[in-house]
């Protein structure tokens, strides 16, 4: 009242400081806090509070570091009412962008083993081709570098880079095979028998694959263990994708409905009817918050996953063959011989307003049947394969503008690799982690205690561990070296005093060995028989 | 050893000196005279008590009824009898010197006996055993009258420093020291008697301190200028000439006496430390005094010789004598428990105030979210001047020069404000000194009006005008209004913190209007406690008040109470003119208010008077009527008083108001009535009684932003939003459209026209949550949809719900719906459905076992099997109305646990946390650099305690 200006200065600060908050908390933050008022331990209080105080300069901070943010994302607009994005040839666009931009858009030509499937590495940079009749090729599609070339003479169904571009899995006619970027074939999973769809789970190291006889199989690519082989009594499947914010796996099945799954559940975790004829593709976006499928019925469906509803639903001309949904929201839906880019589906999705009328980006017409589309990480690409071969679209918007280079960096070196290689390997999820809800981690169980008691098996033999028990004297003449190799000789770690060990008894049963050999030939061949073994 | 001496020797001597002296006289003659008579080198003349180790009752059997007052030289024969032997345990006197310090006052008491003592003779005292042993040794220092105090101290030094020598010069002179030792204690007698009262104050203290035995010689010092002397006689104790010298001063004729009763002295002591300190007429160090008598039970404890303790047996049944002490005299000091524990509590008094000093600091460390360990010294944490760094290179020279170019830097870290000064300065050179004028003139201005600001902003601050604050009180709310429509417009709702500080005060007007149904109005009605409870009273004459005031309020009345009110309009009128208003003015005004308090006073009494059984007395009531009375009466003058140059009828109006006021049992209608009459009386006061008026307004009005702000910018928006789009839709759609959307808003809808629409449309939109399941509708919904996109774009390619328009594609659609027609999907969902709800659900098993209980197996009978008992357990599962996916018609959802995920999850809530929702969001924020910034990542994981490389010293000080 005395100093009414400077009040007014104070209080118009204090709500843009508050207004700056709220806006950082609307992107970083990480929900109310949990009221500290009841709380009557003091100590506890404390912390929490230093704890939300720390939550909040997080936030702040995460908010202040937008500035590294330098490139900004935008799409086509349209300067007139009449005027329509989706008008826009692929051609306008080049002449329109720079000619470092323009050469990303390309056209291969690969008339005679078709149709292919691609698939972009990680942070974008490398492209794996994949014929159906055998051809399958990787390339860094910048440079235009062929990185190799194999020629299987089998059918292939899908291919997938594994976590960089060292490795990619095929599947081919009867397993699952892996090369490294060479073409050098690595390994045969022969338990991934006839594979239809494949897909990487990059946290977790698991190649998994839909098979032909309806099982999905999850193969640790880091051990190079079967995880889980999980049957979707489903027939064969017609689709799968994973949830990119939960390796939950989406497999989509012949009578229109689509099956989460995860490798701890030999069930599985949501079925959903979701169109009424069979599944043709699927598509999830990055956060995991939606589900574009389109079937054979001609609907392409928008689902909310994490409600398990029908956002919208929208009709094609032609059942959409693929789906795929970029780093910002654009899907781009794959009908017969043409592709469209829808804007904004997501978020008309969430603002509950009607359906988008018009989409974003069209392209083809050419008689070229798409068979499977992939956006490029970070670039504004969208790789559509068909049956004549492969081509890179430009669709302003579509890619991440800025990358992380700690998750994913589109310009590293040798050494950077590898060492996201074994950071990744450092960091990487067990396959037990996977749940539809990926927060349950570290969660309090709030199971009754009962079903704790249920669940545990009372029948277990307790004495398993105890049959193990290290005799202190073995059958048999005893030494040290004996005992030794029986209390340490089993163990998985083999050092050089294992090794050494190891040796001397090998020496030991030569030894033996011999001597029984000359008793027995002084002995002679009758008596040679009773010469005594144990010596 | 020679610190125990000191130690036992000062408050011993000191105290007993004084008394005893002519008996101590007497004494030493005869023992001079025995002594001159044997012609036997006695030793130590001197009181044995000032050596310390003389105390050790070595031979308790003779000396058991005597006093240790006794000058000793009759004892002395035997002293040396346990010289050599009592040498090794004189270190055992330490604990003893203590207590027989603690008395040494009571050495008075003992002159009294000290006749008694001198029953044994020197000759009687030296035995024959004894005379054999001590056959090489001297004996002297026979006590006479003679010596002088300065001559004694010294022999006390002697014993000290002379230990370790041997007893050779003692064979000199030795009865003219005792003539010397006589005179010693003449002498020491008179300075004591001169020293007494200074020497009593610090008896006290001297005992407490020697019995510290670190403290050692201090005890000399302690007795003024006894202790000197004896420094004195320190310095030339090694020797002898300046100890001849020194003596020759005092007394030129004992010098030699006096020499030889020191050496020995010192030769007595070395050969024997202990035993007979009773002899002496001096305090011993076994807590006895000479001044009374000691008994062997005293002296038992100090034996360490196995051999005398099997003798002493006997004795230790003994009751010990009552150590009452003579009235008058200081009092005994506390038994050494005792005086012990006050001690220690003293100590430890002390040493929690230290360590309570380090409170404050241990809990700052441990409330610190980091520690750094060397920690870090505040006294040597320098502030490091930063001066201005010089560029290094050329590119730090070249944004050096762009910068202070463009003024963002100082030059030669000079600050701006003083080049401008210096700038200022060298144009005040030039400048002609009429301008210099006239800018100062102009400054002083400036200066002058911003004074007058200041004075005025405190001015307004002192106002207690309630109108003045109430219009500015408004002004405010009216600000913060819109301020938070501001912030609600933009999409920021209140915040926690506001809602938070609004709880706060709610809950703190709540504890302060001690609501009438509370516990504590209760209790106060039921105990009666305001008949003697002042607070108690206060509070119920509080509680009266609200209500009264509540109920006005619900009336629709002023809400002011009675003093509130005049107060207001008053002081709405001294607002107007205070202003203008002069001194004299403002304390009139001041004297009016405390008269009106005191009226107010007056008026919260009667409620007290009324809850208590006490005032409702008569008598008491009729005291208290007759006091105020008298204080009205008293008030009435005074306020007619400073209203004299104010109208009579003013003041004589506000005693009449006041009366309205006062009276509590007048409900609310004369009230009403008197504030118009106020009205009437104060010109000034009558806009006042308007904004009365309007608070009553107000307040709803105040109560209905808080909640329509929060709820108009809400509505508003949504408002907007729906009358606009309906009508852009309408005008760019058709109707089909239209109602598509709506369906899509009714989730949102939030106003009651939104809802009557939304009943009104509830019948499409089913269609489009049904779509496969209900086959029929779903032509009729699409082509519902179908038209609106036609004329949403006119371009039909890309159109994907094109059916109605082109009946190729109608057709198509139908023949791919035919196509699927067969396939009955729908039908088989929900028969899976069906199955897996009842398959998780509820089941019930069967634990029959045959033959348990009944008969089985063959010739049973039907009915027998038929009536059989069965157990039956229930399953519990998940009911299909608590399933997920109940309210989803094309979803199935697994409700079956995943256990392999379980382990994964925290299977109790851990430590600390009082709750699932505190725990679990503990974990919300992520740690990793690859969710936050470095900044966070670091701060995160910061280690609690970080030990840098260094010597980790203990703090010196607290930090705090």
């Amino acid at each position: 009242m005395v100093d009414p200006n400077s009040k007014a200065i104070v209080a118009a600060e204090e709500r843009a400081a508050k207004q700056r908050f709220n806006e950082a908390e609307k992107i970083y933050g990480r929900g109310k806090a949990a009221s500290s008022k009841n709380v009557r331990d003091k100590k506890l209080r404390a912390t929490l509070k230093t704890q939300e105080e720390k939550q909040k300069q997080a936030i702040l901070r995460a908010k202040d570091a937008e500035i590294l943010l330098e490139h900004e994302a935008g799409f086509l607009e349209p300067e007139a009412e009449l005027e329509r994005t989706y008008k826009v040839r692929q051609d306008e666009i080049k002449d329109s962008v720079g000619i470092e931009a323009a050469k990303k858009g390309f056209e291969l030509r690969l008339n005679d083993f078709g149709p292919y499937r691609a698939d972009y590495t990680r942070n974008g940079r490398d492209l794996l081709l994949a014929g159906r009749k055998g051809h399958v090729a990787t390339m860094d599609w910048r440079d235009g570098k062929l990185g190799c070339e194999l020629q299987l003479n089998e059918t292939v169904r899908d291919a997938r880079w594994l976590h960089n571009n060292q490795y990619f899995a095929v599947a081919q006619k009867k397993h699952v095979y892996i090369y490294d970027h060479q073409g050098v074939e690595l390994h045969c999973l022969s338990k991934h028998l006839e594979p239809l769809f494949l897909e990487f789970l990059p946290y977790h190291f698991l190649l998994a694959s839909a098979a032909m006889s309806g099982y999905l199989k999850y193969t640790d690519t880091s051990t190079g263990q079967m995880v889980a082989e999980l049957p979707t009594r489903l027939g064969r499947p017609t689709a799968l994708c994973q949830n990119p914010s939960n390796a939950i796996l989406h497999t989509g099945h012949q009578n229109g409905a689509v099956t989460l799954w995860s490798p701890n559940s030999q069930t599985n975790l949501v079925k959903a009817q979701v169109h009424s004829g069979p599944v043709r593709s699927l598509a999830i976006d990055r956060l995991g918050r939606y589900m574009v499928s389109t079937g054979q019925d001609q609907k392409m469906n928008i689902w909310d996953i994490r409600m398990f509803k029908e956002v919208h639903s929208y009709s094609c001309y032609q059942p959409g063959a693929s789906v795929a949904i970029s780093d910002r929201g654009l899907t781009a839906v794959g009908w017969g011989t043409q592709v469209s880019v829808w804007r904004g589906l997501f978020d008309a999705a969430q603002a509950d307003q009607g359906k988008v009328q018009s989409p974003y980006m069209a392209w083809g017409g050419d008689g070229q049947r798409i068979e499977n589309m992939r956006w490029c990480p970070y670039e504004d690409l969208l790789g559509v394969t068909h049956d004549q071969g492969f081509a890179s679209l430009i669709v302003p918007g579509a890619g991440e503008p800025n990358f992380d280079s700690l998750e994913a960096n589109p310009y590293e070196n040798t050494q950077q690799r590898q060492e996201a290689e074994v950071h990744s390997l450092l960091t990487k999820l067990q396959p037990d982690m996977i749940s539809l809800d990926p927060n349950v981690i570290g969660r309090l169980d709030t199971i009754k205690d009962q079903k704790i008691r249920d669940e545990k098996d009372l029948d277990r033999r307790p004495e398993e561990e105890q049959m193990d028990k290290i005799k202190n004297r073995g059958r048999g003449r005893n030494s040290a070296l004996r005992k030794y190799l029986r209390k340490k000789g089993k163990g998985n770690v083999i050092d050089e005093k294992r090794l050494k060990a190891e040796a001397m008894r090998k020496e030991h049963a030569d030894r033996r060995k011999d001597q029984l050999q000359r008793e027995r030939n002084d002995l002679g061949p009758a008596l040679g028989r009773f010469a005594k073994k144990d010596n | 050893m020679p610190r125990q001496q000191t130690n036992s020797r000062g408050p011993k001597d000191r105290n007993a000196a004084p008394k005893p002296a002519q008996k101590r006289k007497n004494g030493r003659a005869m023992n001079a005279l025995s002594i001159a008579e044997k012609q036997i080198p006695n030793k130590l003349g001197v009181r044995r008590t000032r050596l310390g180790y003389y105390d050790d009752g070595s031979n308790p059997k003779r000396y058991s009824n005597r006093d240790d007052d006794e000058d000793g030289d009759e004892e002395e024969g035997d002293v040396p009898n346990y010289k050599r032997r009592r040498f090794n345990t004189a270190p055992d006197n330490e604990s003893l010197n203590g207590g027989s310090d603690s008395e040494g006052h009571e050495w008075k008491l003992g002159q009294v006996d000290s006749d008694d003592d001198e029953e044994l003779d020197s000759d009687e005292a030296l035995g024959d055993s004894d005379e054999e042993r001590f056959e090489g040794f001297t004996f002297r220092g026979s006590s006479t009258t003679k010596s002088k105090s300065k001559a004694k101290k010294p022999t006390k030094k002697r014993a000290d420093v002379n230990l370790s020598e041997n007893g050779e010069e003692s064979e000199e002179g030795e009865s003219d020291e005792s003539d010397d030792l006589g005179e010693d204690a003449v002498d020491l007698l008179t300075a004591w008697d001169m020293n007494t009262a200074e020497e009593e104050a610090e008896a006290k203290k001297a005992a407490t301190k020697s019995k510290k035995p670190s403290i050692g010689e201090d005890s000399d010092e302690d007795s003024g200028s006894e202790g000197d002397s004896e420094e004195d006689e320190d310095e030339s104790d090694d020797d002898q000439l300046s100890f001849s010298e020194e003596d020759a001063d005092d007394q030129g004729d004992g010098l030699s006496k006096l020499q030889d009763f020191v050496d020995s002295m010192d030769t007595g002591r070395r050969t024997k430390s202990t035993q007979k300190s009773q002899e002496q007429g001096k305090p011993s160090e076994y807590g006895l005094t000479s001044s009374r008598k000691l008994t062997v039970a005293d002296l038992l404890p100090s034996i360490t010789d196995s051999r005398l303790k099997g003798s002493l047996k006997h004795v230790d049944a003994a009751p010990k004598e009552s150590k009452a002490g003579i009235p008058g005299k200081l009092d005994a000091p506390l038994a050494k428990r005792q005086q012990d524990k006050l001690d220690r509590s003293a100590a430890y008094d002390k040493s929690k105030e230290t360590l309570d000093r380090w409170i404050e600091t241990v809990k700052h460390n441990r409330r610190a979210e980091h520690l750094v360990f060397p920690l870090p010294d505040p006294d040597n944490e320098q502030v490091h001047r930063m001066h201005s760094a010089k560029p290094a290179n050329d590119l730090e020279a070249t944004i050096q020069n762009i910068l202070t170019e463009s003024g963002l830097a100082q030059t030669n870290g000079q600050s701006n404000e003083d080049e401008v000064q210096g700038f200022e300065d060298i144009q005040a050179r030039t400048l002609p000194i009429e301008e210099i004028q006239a800018r100062r003139a102009e400054l002083r201005k400036r200066r002058d009006l911003l004074f007058r600001e200041e004075v005025r902003s405190k001015r307004i601050k002192k106002i207690k005008s309630k109108a003045y604050r109430r219009v500015h009180r408004k002004e405010r709310e009216r600000l913060e209004q819109q301020e938070k429509q501001a912030l609600l417009e933009a999409g920021v709702d209140l915040d926690e913190m506001d809602q938070e500080k609004n709880e706060r005060l709610r809950a703190e007007a709540r504890m302060g209007s001690k609501h009438r149904d509370s516990k504590w109005a209760k209790s106060l009605k039921e105990t009666g406690r305001t008949a003697w409870d002042e607070e108690a009273r206060n509070g119920a004459a509080d509680l009266a008040l609200r209500e009264e005031e509540l109920r006005r309020r619900i009336e629709g009345k002023s809400v002011s109470r009675g003093d509130d009110a005049y107060l207001e309009s008053s002081s709405e009128s001294e607002d107007d003119d205070s202003w203008a208003s002069d001194a004299s003015d403002v304390e009139k005004r001041k004297v009016q208010k405390k008269l009106r308090a005191l009226d107010k006073e007056a008026d919260t009494e009667l409620p007290k008077g009324r809850h208590s059984d006490l005032f409702a007395m008569k008598f008491m009531q009729n005291a208290d009527a007759a006091r105020k009375e008298e204080n009205d009466a008293e008030v009435r003058r005074l306020n007619r008083e400073l209203h004299g140059e104010g109208s009579e009828s003013e003041a004589e109006s506000e005693v009449g108001r006041r009366k309205f006021g006062q009276s509590k049992k007048t409900d609310s209608k004369p009230q009403t009535k008197a504030l118009p009459k106020n009205e009437l009386e104060e010109a000034a006061g009558s806009d006042d009684e308007d904004q009365d008026v309007d608070i009553v307004v107000d307040r709803p009005v105040k109560q209905k932003p808080a909640t329509s702000a929060l709820s108009k910018p809400t509505t508003k928006p949504s408002d907007k939003m729906f009358s606009q789009q309906p009508k852009e839709t309408a005008v760019e759609e058709n109707p089909w459209l239209v109602s598509t959307e709506r369906t899509n808003r009714r989730r949102t809808g939030t106003d009651a026209q939104e809802a009557m629409e939304i009943t009104l449309d509830d019948e499409q939109p089913e269609p489009v949550q049904t779509e496969v399941s209900s086959k029929k509708t779903k032509p009729s919904k699409q082509s519902q949809q179908t038209p609106a996109k036609k004329a949403s774009h006119s371009d039909a390619q890309y159109d994907s719900d094109d059916e109605d328009n082109v009946p190729v594609l109608l057709k198509n659609h139908d023949l791919v719906k035919r196509a699927f027609a067969g396939d009955e999907v729908v039908q088989d969902f929900e028969q899976e459905k069906l199955d897996t709800i009842e398959d998780e659900g509820d089941k019930v098993v069967d634990n029959t076992l045959d033959g348990w209980g009944s008969w089985a197996g063959e010739g049973v009978s039907k009915k027998a099997q038929k009536n059989k008992k069965r157990f039956l357990t229930k399953v519990e599962g998940v009911k299909p109305e608590q399933r997920k996916d109940a309210k989803l018609d094309r979803v199935i959802i697994n409700q079956k646990r995943v256990k392999k995920n379980a382990k994964y999850m925290a299977s109790t809530l851990p430590h600390e946390f009082e709750s699932k929702a505190q725990y679990e969001r503990s974990l919300r924020m992520p740690l990793g650099p690859e969710w936050s910034t470095k900044e966070t990542f670091q701060s995160g994981t910061k280690p609690r305690v970080i030990v840098k490389k260094g010597i980790i010293k203990p703090m010196d000080k607290p930090m705090i």
